[in-house]
């Protein structure tokens, strides 16, 4: 039977919503973050949905230049890509491609992506010295996760 | 020993260059007052953790200077590197790396030193002119745009047709897509079609032959052949006469050409980049302009807003004139006081940003404080500000007032007037015919 409370609708499209398959990329260095998105060779990508974390697959992309990687992430589907630090002109780009950034986390990419499909909000433990400056105010672009340093090591 | 290492503190911490040390894990023990300046840290929450993971440089991954040092012992002395901040700002730096050991000669870790170098890499850039994409400073949707196309055009090797108002950073755009594209080693040769009559243009562009006309007494090579390899970027290429855009349409289209004088057809690889500050289309439409010519041109065009149209951007752009200047001037100016901010963003800039560098500069001239203040800002900021009954006149009124005013200021002396106005003089020569104005 359909049921015609608005109410019911909204209820239905947040777990639509919360269910969404994500495919996420993490630029990686010796099992971390690397250091800086830029110069990134080798990237992580694995599908979430929901809490679920799908087999991680790594991507080699050699020579190519930064605005080829995005292209090449943006190719493979990818939605989000949570990074270190990146310069200002390719976190643009990044979004530009139609991909949504999480930049400024460091820290094992296992444990990040899982915390990521658990609940993302809590990326905030991760958070790069420096990120969100002093007052956790909002990054440039993209997110910025704001918090407490706390970076779980 | 304790009084040993608050002493060795106090003096790193006294010095200005960025000092960090790691264990052999990599991991941070020690970081002064200056890198936690640098990078935008405190020590607290740098301590412990691994280097790459609080100083993020290109080096990090694929050629730690640190790990070379530890590995082969050998220190390594002013490398140019750069760090990104967590805002995502490029800061250019110069690092040296020792070991760190023990008093019997054991390592038990490194030390990194590195110096911001911005001021440095700013004087070079202005010096060779060499930017890229990265310097165009902007946060504004429309310009978000171009950068995301930009890396395509410049690879693409096509003509480009760049449009905006004077001084809203066509040549900087040209600029980054040669040095974007393959033809970065070529040279980039800049013509302006509107600052020389006709048969001048013509023999600048093409070059000439010994004998072509009095005074032609040895062949001269032309523009196009100096940017052989390279691209020729056509200023003002709205102020071509037909005759000269039929010639140059023959040269898009066979990249050939001939000198004047000459029969003989020269092939040429040069890449067109063209740059107008009037609509073409509508030039087309009016007869003024070759529709096949602009045809040619229009292959990528390219179009910037006028600075009135990224406002959000005039913090950014002063920001970045600020740290300029400090550069080529020598001077520490932190930045503009809250009331010069609220002016500058009020302003219109009918200069656009050529318009908002010269208003620093004039700035800078005058202020002996940190911070500029309103008494620094030149007079006909003011006068605009303190005369709002000239607001209800036309765009093309007001154009005539400030072109009028800033020939007063400077005793009709056109080079000077161009310079306030944020024009070229060729362009301040065109709107005195257009408005009439004769001392």
């Amino acid at each position: 039977m359909i049921n015609n409370n608005p109410a019911y609708f909204r209820y239905d499209l947040c777990i639509i919503i919360c269910m969404r398959r994500q495919n996420i990329a993490l630029p990686v260095y010796n099992g971390r973050i690397a250091p800086l998105f830029d110069v990134a060779r080798c990237f992580l990508c694995v599908a979430v949905e929901g809490n679920t974390v799908g087999k991680p697959e790594y991507l080699e992309t050699g020579n190519l230049c930064v605005m080829e990687n995005i292209e090449l992430l943006r190719r493979q589907n990818v939605g989000v890509i949570i990074c270190s630090a990146i310069s200002r002109v390719y976190a643009t780009a990044v979004q530009n491609a139609g991909i949504q950034l999480v930049h400024g986390i460091i820290g094992p990419v296992d444990e990040i992506i899982a915390v990521y499909a658990k609940n993302e909000a809590q990326l905030w433990e991760y958070r790069m010295p420096g990120c969100c400056g002093r007052g956790g105010r909002q990054g440039r672009r993209g997110r910025c996760i704001k918090g407490n340093t706390t970076n779980s090591e | 020993m304790n009084q040993n290492i608050l002493l060795n503190n106090i003096i790193l911490d006294s010095i200005a260059d960025g000092v960090f040390t790691v264990n052999l894990d990599f991991r941070i023990t020690y970081v002064n007052k200056a890198a936690e300046k640098i990078l935008g840290i405190s020590a607290n929450e740098a301590a412990g953790k691994l280097c790459y993971e609080i100083f993020h440089a290109n080096i990090c991954e694929h050629s730690c200077a640190l790990r070379e040092t530890m590995q082969t012992g050998r220190n390594i002395i002013n490398k140019t590197i750069y760090i990104v901040t967590a805002e995502g700002t490029r800061i250019p730096v110069s690092i040296s790396t020792a070991l760190l050991q023990d008093e019997n000669g054991g390592i038990i870790g490194g030390v990194e030193t590195f110096r911001d170098i911005s001021d440095v890499e700013e004087l070079r850039k202005t010096i060779e002119s060499r930017y890229t994409f990265e310097d165009i400073v902007s946060k504004n949707n429309r310009m978000n745009d171009i950068f995301a196309i930009l890396p395509d055009v410049a690879e693409s090797d096509s003509t480009v047709l760049i449009e905006g108002p004077s001084g809203a950073g066509k040549e900087l755009v040209a600029r980054a897509i040669h040095n974007l594209s393959g033809r970065k080693d070529g040279k980039l040769v800049i013509i302006n079609c509107g600052a020389l009559p006709e048969t001048l243009l013509e023999s600048e562009l093409f070059g000439y032959k010994a004998g072509a006309f009095t005074d032609a007494k040895k062949d001269k090579p032309g523009r196009i052949d100096m940017a052989e390899g390279g691209t020729l970027f056509l200023d003002e290429v709205g102020e071509l006469s037909p005759p000269l855009q039929v010639k140059l349409l023959r040269f898009l289209q066979e990249k050939t050409y001939e000198p004047v004088g000459s029969v003989e057809q020269v092939r040429a690889d040069v890449r067109i980049i063209a740059a107008t500050n009037k609509n073409l289309a509508d030039e087309v439409k009016n007869g003024r302009f070759r529709d096949d010519f602009y045809y040619r041109l229009n292959v990528i065009t390219i179009t910037l807003p006028a600075l009135k149209e990224r406002k959000e951007d005039i913090p950014l752009l002063v920001k970045h004139f600020i740290r300029k200047f400090n550069a080529l001037k020598g001077k520490v100016i932190e930045g503009v006081s809250d009331d010069v901010l609220n002016i500058l963003m009020d302003y219109e800039y009918p200069g656009n940003i050529r318009e908002l560098a010269n208003i620093i500069e004039h700035a800078f001239i005058l202020c002996k404080e940190s911070y500029i203040q309103r008494s620094h800002l030149p007079l006909i900021l003011s006068d605009q500000l303190s005369s709002p009954a000239e607001g209800s006149l036309n765009l093309e009124s007001m154009e005539r007032i400030y072109i009028l005013r800033a020939l007063e200021i400077t005793s009709w002396n056109r080079t000077k007037a161009a310079r306030i106005l944020g024009i070229d003089q060729s362009t301040l020569w065109r709107k005195m015919k257009k408005y009439c104005i004769v001392q």
